[in-house]
């Protein structure tokens, strides 16, 4: 075989190559992305998971507080501690009251007035 | 060579039918069976998680609590899971105020499985209902400190009255399910009960909940609050008052009711014997009665303003009109009706 021959016969096909190179790079590179989005689907899911508990958690701890504001603040409780002497009332004196006297009746005020079968009489 | 091609197409043809095994098996498993498959995988992975909707609340006028919910907690243990018995039980009896025995017996508690063909720890056992969420919180970092596996909370709710034994025949109650029994409870149960979600939960073999896999969810919705026309300063002076009255006259049974005339709008109500609607033990039927609206009783002398109010409307009388009152009795169909007398 001559040297010209031989060289046409060993020659390496760059472009075949890379083209194959850059199939599977862009295979590789697809597969990594889609290990890499479930990856992160994954991580964010174990992250509203935590944030989901977290919460659930102060929700439960606001209704907690909230029913305990709800029995220090009942009726029952003020009468509780109002009958204890852990509250003081002290009772109006009558002098600090002002009286405010209903307004004098008008005209006809004292007359007896039908209420009812007004109009049938008619 | 021809030895060689034999080889190979001897190789291909195996690797042929390989294939077509594969393939058949794969049709068979994909397609045939692939149902049934689908349908077991998704009974040992999915799970159906009930979301609890809160039961409303209830106000008087001026917007006081009157009836709310508190969160609580069950504690449920999986036998299956645990592993260091004595420990567990050790840790639990104190906080759940129960005996090590009775937790340790409760833990080992056993069922029989038919697949199995022999009695395993059983997977769902109620150790307590309604412990409230501080010990159970304090309960959870214990076990998680000490590495002990097997136990879990489930949420709970306990209807709470602030007032105790204020208005509570006119609240009424709920039994252990959260169902109303008496008073408003019963009569807006269908307003304040909500409606319960779901979501549909896939878990991982260990158990974890795999969150992307969620799949379809209906938020729960929570029960419609009652406000009511009572007014509880006008019911402890009413409360005040029966009880003063029942210490003074010592009744069978007392009620009052306080009402805008205008209106007819209730602002307080009361009756005794009374009790404490946070009372979880029996109550005699006698004391949850609410007399103000269940007992008929005749309306004796209250009645005689609207007879004197219609008279004097229709001009019958005068207010200085004298009425002859029969000498103290009257005489109707052969009867006999006289007025009442005090002993």
């Amino acid at each position: 075989m001559s040297t010209n021959r031989r060289r046409h016969a060993n020659v390496v096909p760059v472009a075949s190559i890379a083209s194959w190179v850059v199939v599977a790079i862009f295979a590789c590179a697809a597969g990594l992305g889609y290990v890499h989005c479930k990856n992160q689907l994954h991580a964010n899911g174990r992250k509203i998971q935590e944030q989901e508990r977290e919460l659930k958690a102060l929700i439960t701890e606001t209704s907690v507080v909230r029913s305990k504001i709800a029995s220090l603040s009942s009726t029952a409780e003020l009468r509780r501690r109002l009958n204890s002497g852990f509250i003081k009332l002290v009772p109006i004196p009558d002098s600090s009251i002002v009286r405010i006297h209903s307004p004098a009746p008008g005209e006809g005020a004292s007359e007896l007035r039908a209420v009812s079968n007004e109009r049938t009489r008619e | 060579m021809r030895s060689a091609k034999t080889r190979a197409l001897v190789t291909c043809c195996i690797l042929a039918g390989c294939f077509t095994i594969f393939s058949f098996r794969l049709v068979h498993l994909q397609v045939t069976m692939g149902q049934e498959y689908a349908e077991k995988a998704a009974d040992r992975n999915i799970e159906k998680q009930i979301i609890y909707a809160k039961r409303g609340i209830i106000q008087d006028v001026n917007g006081e609590l009157l009836a709310q919910n508190e969160p609580m907690r069950t504690i449920i243990a999986d036998g299956s899971l645990i592993e260091r018995f004595e420990e567990t039980a050790a840790l639990l009896a104190g906080p759940l105020e129960m005996k090590t025995g009775v937790v340790l017996e409760k833990l080992r508690t056993k069922r029989f499985s038919k697949t199995a063909n022999r009695s395993l720890p059983s997977k769902y056992i109620v150790l307590k209902r309604k412990v409230s969420e501080r010990v159970a919180t304090a309960l959870q970092k214990e076990l998680r400190a000490q590495h002990l596996r097997g136990i879990a909370f489930k949420p709970d709710s306990e209807r709470i009255y602030p007032n105790g034994q204020m208005l509570c025949h006119v609240i009424g109650a709920v039994n252990s399910e959260g169902e109303g029994l008496e008073g408003i409870e019963k009569t807006f149960d269908h307003h304040l009960r909500g409606h319960d979600g779901f979501r549909y939960t896939e878990h991982d073999p260990s158990g974890n909940e795999i969150v992307p896999y969620r799949g379809q969810e209906r938020a729960p919705r929570d029960g419609f609050g009652v406000r009511l026309t009572i007014d509880m300063r006008l019911q402890s002076i009413v409360e005040d008052e029966l009880d003063a009255a029942v210490q003074e006259f010592r009744p069978k049974m007392i009620t009052c009711i306080l009402m805008r005339p205008q209106t007819g709008e209730i602002l307080a109500m009361a009756s005794r014997p009374h009790f404490d609607l946070n009372q979880k033990t029996e109550v005699p039927l006698e004391h949850r009665k609410n007399r103000a609206i269940t007992d008929m009783v005749e309306p004796g002398s209250t009645f005689k303003i609207v007879p004197v109010a219609g008279a004097l409307a229709e001009r019958a009388v005068r207010p200085d009109t004298l009425i002859f009152c029969e000498n103290g009795y009257y005489s109707w169909c052969r009867l006999r009706i006289t007025k009442a007398t005090r002993n």
